[in-house]
């Protein structure tokens, strides 16, 4: 009787305290940090009022400050400016890559999984080959024929995070076509064609927008690294990696040249892995 | 047997009236939102050469209990008790150490799952040897001769061979008796078994079974922990029965199985299937039966409530014949799961399969279902092989067959609601002779729920996850979604033995009434030959993919011709008779 009222009242403080200690900050500063790069990526006039490649070689060099706040580069440019506009080169192309990786690889492993046992062993071949190779190896080898620039580093990313997805579906279906529900489906006649994509299809991409998120932040660093060996955009392009390369022979005297685009490159990557993790750890609580 | 424990040897003959373990008023408590008390006053004493049982169901707190004995209740877990002596010292105030030295030393502990019990790195051997290692009792060079000796005594066939074995190369009988060494290497006072033959067949469960009673006659204290009464009774001296973490029963075994003072044990008593509750129903389960027929109702050319085993001139619903299925082993050879058995299941049939694992009864299932193609003979459905006619005939055949699996949970997409799943076989086909399909979520749903209240479920549940049902109620969603399509015949594949005694038996009656109401024939696979006995009419005894021995229930299990069905019908456990020879003097 006397407990009832007291149901009834606000959470108490310490409640209160427990519900924000128990939140999960990593994965909610994570999806800030990403919202913060798409916001520049998709509007990057509402984030600076500069543009990215007006030079003013007077300029040159100048340490952050109030009017540049990561300072200038060799030629004069605002590197904020740059950084904010180059979300848009890191983003496309990382956004790129995980697509192409994650819908061919999951369309090789589904077949894989699914199809006939050549086509299994066909598809598991051409994986194991492209796995043979260094990813870097292989976007530089195909950059090497194709020549440099945005969709084909995308396309060169895309493959070399194929197998990834393609392992994963093919082991997904695989285990989802042997599940009892499955076998349930089969025995009130349901066909082959409505098993897979009512049952074994949408259980076994449970966990590929985890992998997906996860394999964002790797695409990004595999970007960042090839445009840095300028098969990527090229100059005077405001991209990260580009950025990065240019400001390497005058670290020693303007820091602020290569460290701020760096920077960007690691927070958009630690918040893509970081909120991967979390839906990982979410993904695997549920199933459990 | 009390008059056996003084036989034991000098020093333990004053022991006999000093308790090893002694409890009152033990309370276990687990912290959470609310705080689960698992234990509620619980008071019982154990003493040497005396076995106790504690017999209740999931969630009674029988295995709480038999791990606080041993100071393993949990880092959580909070324990009271006015008083809590284990072999002579207060366990309320144990170190970690000093249970360490009780553990293993003068109390041996067998878990219930003896897969996961054995480190799979590490050989028999090891892990009989080391109670004797840690606890130091035995000097190094005598030691593999005397986990040989050990293994022997748990009666393992060559243990010279067996005890260089790892856990996966061990059967589930020999692995329970390797872990009963172990417990049993520093020769404990007290020996704990939880659930020791839940998951082994029939003659395996006698053998360990006598092996425990054996060790007993030595002068050993046995804790037994089990849901099954039959078991319990082979055993105990004194039996606790616990409901909820309270004991609702306690007595010597004879009183309590025999003149049960408390409800609650009557009905589990009363749930127990065997040859006696045969025609008798185990549980308060109604079915409406007019609901049943008309949601249920098997094809129209079967007459409702037919039972005929083996009707003149009549086509079988479902049927096997010389059927076989050889498998090829890992690293060669082939392993023949079911060779050359018949079968007939006429329209409302009960037919049961039994055997103990292995036995290729499962194989047969999936043969009957037409879910694994026969390598010689053929199963027919209506007089028709499976892959016989156009599309249209294939699924109608499909339709008329359908399958309750062991692992009903397993058997539900994830992803679905219960409303889904018992509505998937419906969807998109039309319903009761309408001409369009259904509209998805529509007619079928509605239908789902009323196959939902036929089998006893709440409403409630349809838009709940699957994977939050309890056992119980997870066998009644699949029997529901078996039943949706009007089947001539529903194969159980060991559709009960995952759950406990008392909703074991409202499945079963479910099945019954369900039999009855809508004339679907049962195929029921089972290792538990009780249960057969109760539920079916014709019975298959299967070893080694051969069917043995075949006919009516009552025939075969009272006189049985072949020798396993023999070993099988003298291995079961059973209960005192008094409890269902006069099945009528138990209250309801």
């Amino acid at each position: 009787m006397t407990t009832l009222p007291r149901q009834r009242q606000a959470p108490s403080l310490a409640k209160v305290g427990a519900a924000l200690r128990a939140a999960p900050w990593g994965a909610i500063v994570a999806s800030l940090i990403l919202a913060l790069a798409a916001a520049a990526a998709a509007a990057p006039g509402l984030l600076t009022s500069g543009d990215p490649l007006f030079a003013d070689p007077s300029q040159s060099n100048l340490p952050p400050s109030a009017e540049h706040l990561a300072g200038t580069d060799l030629q004069g440019r605002d590197i904020y400016t740059r950084i904010i506009y180059g979300a848009r080169y890191s983003l496309l192309i990382g956004l790129g890559a995980t697509v192409v990786a994650a819908l061919a690889g999951t369309l090789l492993g589904a077949v894989a999984g699914l199809g006939p046992r050549a086509a299994d062993q066909a598809i598991s071949r051409i994986v194991d080959v492209i796995c043979a190779f260094p990813g870097v190896l292989l976007a530089l080898l195909l950059i090497t024929f194709t020549g440099p620039g945005i969709w084909n580093l995308i396309a060169a990313l895309g493959l070399g995070g194929l197998p990834t997805y393609a392992r994963l579906l093919r082991s997904q279906v695989r285990l989802a076509a042997t599940s009892g529900y499955v076998e349930q489906a089969k025995t009130y006649a349901l066909g082959r064609w409505r098993v897979a994509l009512r049952h074994v299809l949408p259980n076994a991409l449970g966990p590929l927008p985890i992998v997906a998120t996860i394999g964002f932040g790797g695409a990004i660093i595999g970007s960042s690294g090839l445009s840095f060996l300028g098969l990527g955009p090229q100059p005077p392009a405001a991209e990260w990696g580009l950025m990065v390369s240019e400001s390497r022979n005058y670290l020693r005297n303007a820091w602020w040249t290569g460290v701020f685009p760096g920077l960007s490159i690691t927070l958009v990557v630690i918040a893509a892995t970081a909120l991967g993790r979390y839906l990982q750890r979410r993904y695997e609580r549920r199933s459990a | 047997m009390t008059l056996l424990a003084s036989d034991a040897p000098a020093e333990a003959a004053p022991a006999t009236t000093q308790p090893l373990v002694a409890v009152r008023d033990l309370e276990v408590t687990f912290p959470g939102q609310p705080p689960v008390e698992a234990v509620r006053g619980l008071s019982f004493d154990i003493f040497p050469g005396r076995v106790t049982a504690l017999v209740g169901e999931s969630g009674s707190g029988k295995s709480v209990t038999a791990r606080t004995l041993v100071g393993l209740a949990g880092d959580h877990a909070r324990v009271g008790a006015t008083r809590f002596q284990v072999a002579g010292a207060n366990a309320l105030t144990l170190s970690e150490r000093r249970w360490r030295r009780l553990r293993g030393g003068r109390i041996g502990f067998v878990f219930q799952d003896a897969l996961t019990s054995l480190d799979p790195l590490r050989t028999v051997a090891r892990e009989v040897s080391e109670p004797l290692r840690v606890h130091g009792s035995t000097p190094r060079r005598e030691r593999l001769d005397r986990v040989y000796q050990l293994l022997a005594d748990v009666g393992v066939p060559d243990p010279e061979i067996r005890a260089h074995q790892y856990a996966h190369q061990l059967s589930g009988g020999l692995r329970q008796r390797a872990l009963i060494a172990s417990a049993l290497a520093a020769n404990p006072e007290l020996l704990i078994v939880d659930e020791p033959t839940t998951a082994l067949d029939v003659t395996v469960q006698a053998q360990i079974l006598e092996l425990l009673s054996e060790r007993v006659r030595l002068g050993t204290a046995l804790l037994i922990i089990s849901h099954d009464l039959a078991v319990v009774s082979q055993l105990a001296d004194q039996i606790i029965v616990l409901r909820e973490g309270v004991a609702v029963e306690e007595g010597p075994t004879e009183q309590v199985l025999t003149r049960p003072g408390h409800l609650y044990t009557k009905r589990l008593l009363e749930a127990v299937p065997s040859q006696a509750s045969r025609g008798r129903r185990l549980s308060n389960v109604e079915v409406d039966a007019a609901a049943a027929a008309r949601l249920a109702g098997s094809a129209p050319r079967t007459a409702p409530g037919h039972t005929a085993s083996g009707g003149g001139g009549e086509v079988p619903v479902l049927a096997a014949q010389g059927i076989g299925k050889t498998f090829p082993m890992p690293g060669g050879g082939r392993r023949r799961a079911v060779v050359d058995v018949s079968l007939e299941v006429f329209p409302g049939d009960r037919v049961g399969v039994v055997g103990e694992s292995g036995s290729g009864k499962s194989t047969l299932a999936r043969l009957l279902l037409g879910l694994e193609t026969p390598d010689s003979g053929r199963s027919l459905v209506h007089g028709q092989p499976w892959n016989a006619g156009d599309k249209a005939e294939r699924v109608r055949r499909r339709h008329s067959v359908q399958f309750i699996s062991q692992d009903p949970i397993g058997s539900f997409d994830p992803r679905y609601t219960v409303r889904q799943v018992i509505a998937e076989p419906l969807r998109g086909r039309p319903l009761d002779g309408a001409r369009g399909a259904n509209r998805p979520g529509g007619e079928a749903g509605e239908r789902a729920a009323e196959l939902a209240a036929l089998v006893g479920l709440e409403p409630e549940l349809l838009s709940r996850s699957p994977k939050t049902l309890s056992g119980g109620q997870a066998q009644r969603v699949a029997i529901a979604r078996a039943l949706a399509l009007r089947p001539a015949v529903v194969v159980c594949d060991e559709p009960v033995s995952a759950l406990d005694v008392s909703i074991q038996a409202q499945i079963l009656d479910l099945l019954d009434e369900l039999n009855r109401a809508t004339g679907t024939a049962l195929v029921f696979i089972s290792h538990d030959l009780g249960v057969v006995h109760h539920l079916v009419d014709r019975v298959l005894v299967m070893t080694n993919g051969h069917v043995v021995e075949s006919g009516h229930v009552e025939d075969v299990f009272t006189h049985p011709l072949h020798p396993y069905t023999k070993s099988l019908i003298a291995a079961i456990p059973r209960l005192p008779g008094a409890a269902f020879q006069a099945p009528d003097t138990i209250a309801k």
